[in-house]
């Protein structure tokens, strides 16, 4: 009854106060001192010397660790040789796995744990397999590793109470070493001495580390294995050895006291093993009020709740001899010793995979639930097939499938397995090829995977992260991109342009011929089908639930109409995600509005002279082609804020073009040419009605944005100006298995499986703004501010895709869709910036001179980013990340909930992704910019269980 | 001597009579100010792991004891003549100023024990008992010597102090700048004092005076 007992103890603390300050206290207290001293006189004496001997040892405790900080005592106390040692050797054959570092018990005088400590590090290093090496001998209450019994004024006196203490166990003088480092773990948990005092322990730990064959920089796990009083070092050294070793470092306690201030969040996994009778680690407990429950924010109280604790029990047994952890002799009722027990949990630890990784999703998440659509998985052979009808047309050059390879033949890029290739490289379908993204500002972006408890966490809650990277050293960005997912199943389009670069001689030579490899600039871009066609829908002739009961009559360029060969199409029917929704639905298709002026539909070769329509986009949204033209920055600001998400219709679509200067009509639709770039800003909604998700349950819909880019160009089966949309979706890991990155809108929008069209209103917002959107040519270089932008988005989404390396990304406050996008924006533009700064003055105004066309744009441009800044950034001293890139993203809100928050508000006009949006938005149009807004609402058949909601957004 | 430690044990069961209300007596006179010293002498060993931090060398750190010591009683006088300028001013209190130094001196008595400060762990909530039990001694030596009430001996009290504030900040940050000046001389090094900046130094990845082996290495991205 811990509780009770705290009360107690309160009380009688209260108790003692009031008595101290009652008048005549002084007098009582006199009088029952003498009445004891009568009674018991020598014994009374020696306690009252006893306890000053305490106080005194107390006031001491810390100048050890202080003064070794203040470099009072020079280097004399640490000789060379004043590290740990291997517990046996380590072979040279294998590499090792992973590093344990002893810690012993408050018992420790000198460099020899006790014997039974002994005993159980040689047992246990029997026990372990080669490639794991244990560390001993570190004295853990000294941070200048010194034992109680060497080199000390005291030296003689502890040795004397060292051997007196292993001859008589029970000698009460043997407390006396107890009670001394007990005094140290007090230090250790003190707030302004731990500090310190840990940082020497992790000094120490990491010295010998490095003595005994540490790589520096390898990254190799640790372990610090802490019994008793050790666990408190081992967690206090935690922080420091983590900052220094850049490893992940976890903690095996064995029954220790420990204070609940540690910073156990820092841990890979804190695996903390008790006794049933141990009256030792219930002081923890019991003594540091960051145990209590009552400070649910403490340290120890948030690893709990974050999974990062495992309490395992060891059933009857103590905590020192006779009878505790580490005894040989005492027997547990299945005729185990205690000790043996706790070798083989304590093995089992260290040896096999933890728990939490075995562990799959405990329910099937919307991704494994869609594989149960055989018509949306990727089957190269029936994709890579003959297309049915010359009215479809492929849809890029170079299609095919991502592999990841096996960590055995890494060499930084994937496996491409071709599924469609430009003419003159159809020798090459069907075969598995080396990609390469070359790109210099990605090789930075290469990290080390080591999975998060939380991350575990997650992948048990359904999260889709990439597990088969877990372990994995330096994952470049086009790992982390074939690697997203449990399976190798994401279709993607090389960007152009592609290299092909022949094979090494020396490999056909040697008849280990791989065929050619291919080399990109950017990064493959997550797609939805092979081919394409334009087709009006037909009301089926067969009942829907036929196999191929769907009509397609494809458009004719020639006449612009829907008048040329006809398609046989299936729409396979998606699978419900995990809220019962349906992706998308064929009922009423044909008789739709949207139908009218038809659809793109992307898809593959059912083998059968049908086609597959895995993927429909309508053609109203993938043309240019507004409805209405809005000019002068007040309306059209007002179309943007207010009109075009006002009462949003299930199954309506509008495109309206906007511009922030004062034009006729004609004058603003002729500034959209062919050629033209033009920045996105995507958001989406919620899904209301009857079959309302989960999401919006606290009745707030926050929606989702993300930047992407947009070319004009002629479209070959329309013969139309068209619209060619990526969006780079900076995406936290999610149930559906959507993977952050560069996405086409097949795949993102249209997918009829996987896609949002279907479900959710969305607005895409095309900005033609050519300070922004056209190039550069500095000094003969062009440079694009867009192109950065892109860059910086890539180097963002291939973060996301690792969470910084620990398999992970959440969304919160400070880091979010959002808040990181435009985070990417600021990136770009402080570049360019850069660049300009490094400039040659004179040659800066000779350029100016010369092109003053550019030079406008230039300064248009500057201007831009000053009120961009302006508006995103009001509280630039709380964002160091976006003045500083590369700190770790998305955390957890329970990380430093205060901090992300505050964070979150320095930039708070981009904390919701509308909002985000309507603040680009608005700076632009003032800028004069022009827009497209392209709006849409739950597309595709009739769906009446489910309606659009509105993402929110502040008014000011 | 015993008349002494009795003072300093009624000023700690908050006996008015401890506060020597009536005129001096003998060697008791400058007990007020004896008391305040030591209570600063023991603050500043309570409070020494500062001078660690900053790496003060043994010989100046017993020297940055006695110049913190007496800074405290410094500190402390214009403090007590403010609480006396406010007493007799704002709530009519008529006492010799000495004889309010005296008693606010005697208060402190409760620092006395301030050295303990320095135990590792309880060494905080130690201090914070201490700070409230001389809080209170404050209240009740001010009462013991004036004839004012308990809300006008903590007003004045309060006041006094808030004055001595602005004092600190406005006309007396030349005085103010000696004495860190002063400390800092002593000392050897300018001393950080600022719980952020102190955090910031010992996290700054420098691992004390031992052989540093290892740096952090940047495993962060960056473009």
């Amino acid at each position: 009854m811990p509780r009770r007992r705290r009360l107690l103890l309160l009380l009688l603390l209260l108790g003692l106060v009031a008595l101290a300050l009652l008048p005549e206290a002084g007098l009582l207290l006199q009088l029952a001192y003498t009445a004891l001293h009568q009674s018991f006189g020598l014994a009374i004496d020696l306690i009252s010397v006893g306890l000053l001997l305490l106080l005194v040892s107390a006031f001491f405790a810390p100048l050890e660790a202080l003064g070794w900080w203040a470099g009072w005592f020079g280097d004399e106390l640490r000789p060379p040789s004043s590290v740990g040692a291997l517990a046996s050797p380590v072979g040279t054959e294998q590499p090792v796995r992973r590093w344990v570092v002893y810690l012993d018990g408050i018992g420790q005088a000198s460099m020899q744990a006790l014997p039974e400590g002994e005993d159980f590090l040689r047992q246990l290093d029997e026990r372990l397999p080669a490639d794991i090496a244990i560390v001993r001998g570190i004295m853990p209450y000294s941070v200048v590793n010194q034992p109680l019994t060497e080199g000390r004024w005291l030296g003689q006196f502890w040795r004397w109470v060292d051997r007196l203490r292993i001859r008589h166990p029970q000698a009460l003088l043997g407390a006396v070493i107890n009670l001394r480092n007990i005094l140290v773990v007090a230090v250790s948990a003190d707030q302004r001495y731990g500090p310190i005092f840990n940082q020497g322990m992790a000094q120490v730990i990491t010295d010998s580390l490095l003595a005994n064959g540490y790589g520096p920089g390898s990254g190799t796990p640790v372990t610090l294995l802490g019994f008793s009083g050790g666990g408190q070092i081992s967690l206090g050294a935690l922080p420091h050895l983590r900052r220094v070793l850049q490893a992940p470092v976890e903690v095996i306690s064995l029954g220790g006291v420990f204070a609940g201030s540690n910073q156990i969040l820092a841990a890979e996994h804190l695996f903390h093993l008790v006794g049933e009778r141990d009256r030792v680690e219930r002081l923890g407990p019991l003594a540091f009020p960051g145990r209590w429950r009552l400070q649910p924010f403490s340290y120890w109280n948030r690893a709990r709740r974050r999974g990062k604790v495992s309490l395992i029990s060891l059933g009857p047994v103590g905590h020192e001899l006779p009878g505790g952890i580490l005894d040989a002799k005492a027997l547990l009722s299945d005729g185990r010793s205690h000790l043996r027990q706790t070798i083989d949990l304590v093995s089992a630890i260290l040896t096999e995979l933890k728990p939490a990784e075995l562990r799959g999703p405990r329910e099937p998440n919307n991704y494994l639930r869609y594989q149960a659509n055989s018509w949306h998985r990727l089957d190269p052979n029936r994709d890579g097939g003959p297309l049915p009808s010359p009215a479809l047309r492929p849809l890029d050059a170079w299609i095919g499938r991502l592999i990841l390879p096996l960590a055995s033949e890494r060499w930084g890029g994937v496996w491409f397995e071709v599924i469609h290739t430009p003419a003159g490289w159809s020798q090459l379908q069907g075969q598995r090829l080396r990609l390469d993204w070359h790109d210099p500002l990605l090789a930075s972006l290469a990290m080390d995977v080591h999975f998060s408890d939380e991350a575990l966490q997650s992948v048990a809650d359904g999260g889709v992260h990439p597990l088969r990277l877990n372990h994995w050293r330096q994952v470049t960005p086009l790992e982390s991109l074939a690697g997203a997912r449990p399976q190798d199943d994401q279709l993607v389009r090389l960007p152009a342009p592609v290299r092909v670069l022949p094979e090494a001689p020396g490999r056909a030579a040697a008849g280990t011929s791989e065929g050619p490899r291919l080399q990109i600039h950017d990064e493959p871009l997550q797609t939805t089908g092979t081919a394409v066609a334009l087709v009006r829908f037909e009301a089926p002739a067969a009942p829907e639930s036929a196999a191929c009961p769907w009509t397609g009559v494809t458009f004719a360029a020639s006449t612009g109409r829907f008048e040329g060969p006809r398609l046989r199409l299936r729409l396979p029917v998606p699978v419900l995600n995990s809220e019962g929704i349906a992706p998308a639905t064929s009922r009423g298709l044909a008789t739709a509005p949207t139908n009218s002026s038809g659809w793109y539909v992307s898809g593959v070769p059912d083998g059968t002279g049908g086609f597959v329509v895995q993927a429909m986009l309508p053609r109203s949204l993938q043309r240019f082609a507004p409805e209405r033209v809005i000019c002068g920055q007040r309306r059209a600001w007002d179309y943007v804020k207010r009109q075009a998400w006002h009462q949003p219709q299930a199954g309506s679509a509008s495109a309206v073009l906007v511009t922030g200067r004062p034009l006729t009509e004609p004058e603003a639709l002729a500034e959209w040419q062919p050629g033209d770039r033009l920045l996105v800003l995507h958001v989406f909604g919620g899904i209301g009605g009857q079959q309302r998700e989960a999401a919006l349950a606290s009745g707030l819909c926050t929606g989702h944005f993300a930047y992407g880019v947009a070319t004009l160009e002629t479209e070959p089966l329309s013969g139309e100006l068209g619209l060619a949309l990526t969006y780079r979706q900076v995406y936290a890991h999610n149930p559906d298995g959507i993977i952050a990155g560069a996405q086409d809108r097949w795949r993102y929008l249209g997918d009829r499986q996987w896609g949002w069209l279907g479900t959710r209103p969305i607005a895409d917002i095309l900005v033609r703004f050519p300070p922004l959107t056209a190039s550069y040519d500095v000094q003969g270089h062009e440079r694009s501010l867009l192109r950065d932008f892109e860059r910086q988005l890539a180097a963002m989404t291939a973060r996301y895709r690792l969470g910084d390396g620990t398999g992970a990304t959440f969304v919160g406050p400070a880091n979010n869709c959002s808040q990181d996008s435009n985070q990417a924006l600021f990136a770009a533009i402080q570049g360019l910036q850069r660049e300009l700064r490094q400039l040659d003055q004179r040659a800066l105004r000779d350029w100016q001179q010369q092109d003053p066309a550019q030079a406008q744009r230039l300064r248009q441009l500057l201007r831009l980013e000053r009120e961009l800044r302006r508006a995103l950034l009001p509280f630039a001293g709380l964002r160091p990340d976006w003045q500083r890139p590369g700190e770790v993203l998305g955390t957890s809100l329970e990380d430093r909930p205060l901090d992300n928050l505050l964070r979150g508000l320095g930039s708070w006009r981009a904390l919701l992704p509308r909002m985000a949006s309507d603040t680009v938005i608005k700076v632009l149009l003032r800028h004069g910019a022009s827009a497209l807004v392209l709006r849409a609402n739950q597309l595709g058949g009739d769906h009446p269980e489910i309606e659009p909601v509105a993402p929110l957004t502040l008014g000011w | 001597m015993g008349e002494v430690l009795d003072v300093i044990a009624g000023a700690l069961r908050f006996q008015a009579a401890a506060y020597l209300s009536s005129e001096a007596i003998g060697p008791l006179s400058r007990i007020g100010l004896g008391i305040a010293l030591l209570a600063g002498l023991s603050q500043a060993v309570g409070q020494a792991f500062i001078l660690f931090v900053n790496q003060v060398r043994p010989l100046r750190f017993a020297i940055s004891l006695v110049v913190e010591a007496l800074l405290f009683l410094s500190g402390f006088l214009v403090w007590a003549t403010s609480t006396w300028l406010v007493a007799w001013l704002v709530f009519g209190a008529r006492v010799p100023v000495l004889v309010l130094i005296r008693a606010l001196g005697i208060a402190h008595a409760p620092q006395l024990l301030a050295f303990l400060g320095a135990l590792p762990y309880l060494g905080v909530p130690i201090l914070t008992l201490l700070s409230l039990w001389t809080a209170i001694g404050f209240v009740v030596g001010v009462i013991a010597v004036t004839d004012l009430s308990v809300w006008a001996a903590f007003g004045s009290l309060v006041v006094g102090w808030w004055l001595t504030n602005a004092l600190q900040r406005t006309a007396g940050q030349p005085v103010m700048n000696l004495g860190r000046a002063l400390l800092d001389r002593a000392a050897g090094v300018p001393l950080i004092n600022d719980g952020q900046r102190l955090e910031r130094m010992l996290r700054s990845g420098q691992l004390g005076s031992g052989p540093t082996t290892l740096k952090p290495f940047d495993r962060s991205p960056r473009r």
